[in-house]
């Protein structure tokens, strides 16, 4: 399973890698949507995941998530915010909202519910 | 023969008068119905009866008009002090949501090193705890910092002696607080500080309040514009310093433009803004013998420029 992490604190991308290698992941980070989109882009077809922050310079993580949409309708977001501001989850499904601070566990959860069709 | 006595309890009577409002006693009057000889001896004591009962009058009457205009101006200056304050609060619920999000970062990150650190303190691994440890110390630090930088806009300052400061230094606290919230919103923050030498006397807490307010609307000016950029400028010249904020936004039309400083007016969505930022930015500048004016061209931008008095410190030896 190939994971992008996404936010714009490196301390926070590096803790979230550490957990997903450990959870047998493969995690590929990105600091902003831009860096993420362009890693999306090279290979559209090669990720299992998403885990995205919301509010981040350049682009948004809202914004990255629609772009990646246009291409890959199948795949999970999961977005994760220390703002109030929770995406509208369902015109992106499969996709989860994590309100910062979560804990690990919420976070898997919320990679398994996503990533495990409904039904 | 009673003539001398009457006259004598006569000036008897103006002196008394003449004491009386000395003391302070402003109803007192003389109030005598006139003397009937013809000579001019008592014409002039009844002039002087009677002018004495109309200074008596007017001083009573100036004595009044002063203390309500006293007790009018403390109302006023109370009532200032609210709207501040109040000013300041609304501004505080704008930074709100931008301060949680300071705050959970380091509480996203402090809660998943503590996972890391019982996982490698099972594992015997003490050299990662520790590491993660010192992140959670470095994100100690940086949240208390977000709370001291809240606390420090929500203080009250009125009443408060006036203190010597630097408007770069002022400028710089704005800077750091918002540098964070600017940065989500994709906003650019440039500092031009140029009146680093300048030692001013003032309420700089006000005047933070101030810069917080300019560069809070400049913000939501260019949320939605393809450039968004920031600049702060300090400039000082030979009797004030002048710092300005601009913005790459979307502009204020020139008929707006003159109501921007009135109280309650309003450009934000209901629920945004209060309408209260610029007006009460402008009585603080004021207050501070400065001036604040608002320069602007649809579609240019906009530049907010605040004036302040700052009289150059005489050269050190």
């Amino acid at each position: 399973m190939r994971v992008l992490v996404v936010d714009d604190e490196p301390l926070i991308t590096t803790m979230l890698a550490r957990f997903a290698r450990v959870g047998g992941f493969e995690p590929t980070v990105a600091h902003d949507g831009l860096e993420a989109w362009r890693l999306f882009a090279d290979h559209p077809e090669g990720w299992d995941l998403i885990i995205t922050d919301i509010r981040m310079p350049h682009l948004d993580g809202v914004a990255f998530a629609r772009r990646v949409r246009a291409s890959r309708g199948d795949l999970p977001v999961v977005f994760i915010s220390g703002h109030g501001d929770i995406p509208d989850v369902e015109s992106f499904s499969p996709a989860a909202f994590l309100a910062k601070p979560f804990k690990r566990a919420q976070l898997l959860e919320a990679m398994e519910a996503t990533s495990t069709p409904a039904h | 023969m009673g003539e001398p006595t009457e006259l004598q309890a006569r000036f008897d009577r103006v002196l008394a008068v003449m004491f009386s409002l000395a003391q302070g006693q402003l109803d007192a009057r003389v109030e005598l119905p006139p003397l009937r000889q013809a000579d001019p001896l008592h014409e002039t004591l009844d002039g002087i009866c009677v002018a004495l009962d109309m200074l008596a009058e007017e001083l009573q009457a100036t004595v009044i008009r002063k203390e309500r205009y006293e007790s009018a101006l403390e109302q006023l200056q109370q009532t200032q002090d609210q709207l501040v304050h109040s000013a300041k609060l609304a501004a505080l619920g704008e930074l709100a949501a931008g301060v949680a999000h300071e705050l959970n970062q380091p509480l996203q990150i402090i809660g998943l090193a503590s996972e890391e650190i019982r996982d490698a303190i099972e594992e015997g691994d003490l050299d990662t705890a520790r590491e993660f440890l010192d992140a959670v110390e470095g994100q100690v630090t940086r949240g208390a910092g977000v709370v001291g930088r809240l606390l420090a806009f929500s203080r009250r300052s009125e009443g408060a002696r006036p203190q010597v400061f630097e408007i770069d230094a002022v400028v710089r606290e704005v800077a750091e607080m918002l540098a964070g919230q600017l940065a989500n919103d994709g906003v650019d923050l440039e500092l031009r500080l140029d009146a680093a030498a300048r030692a001013m006397v003032g309420q700089p807490d006000e005047l933070h309040q101030v810069f917080t307010n300019l560069v809070i609307n400049a913000r939501d000016a260019v949320r939605d514009r393809p450039e968004r950029r920031i600049v702060i400028q300090t400039a000082e010249d030979d009797g004030s310093v002048c710092v300005e904020v601009s913005d790459t936004g979307t502009g204020i039309p020139a008929d707006v433009l003159p109501r921007v400083f009135d109280p309650f007016f309003t450009t934000k969505p209901t629920g945004r803004g209060t309408g209260l930022g610029l007006s009460v930015s402008h009585g603080i500048v004021q207050r501070h013998g400065g001036t604040i004016e608002a320069h602007s061209e649809p579609g240019h931008g906009t530049r907010m420029r605040v004036t302040l008095p700052a009289p150059p410190l005489p050269e050190s030896p």
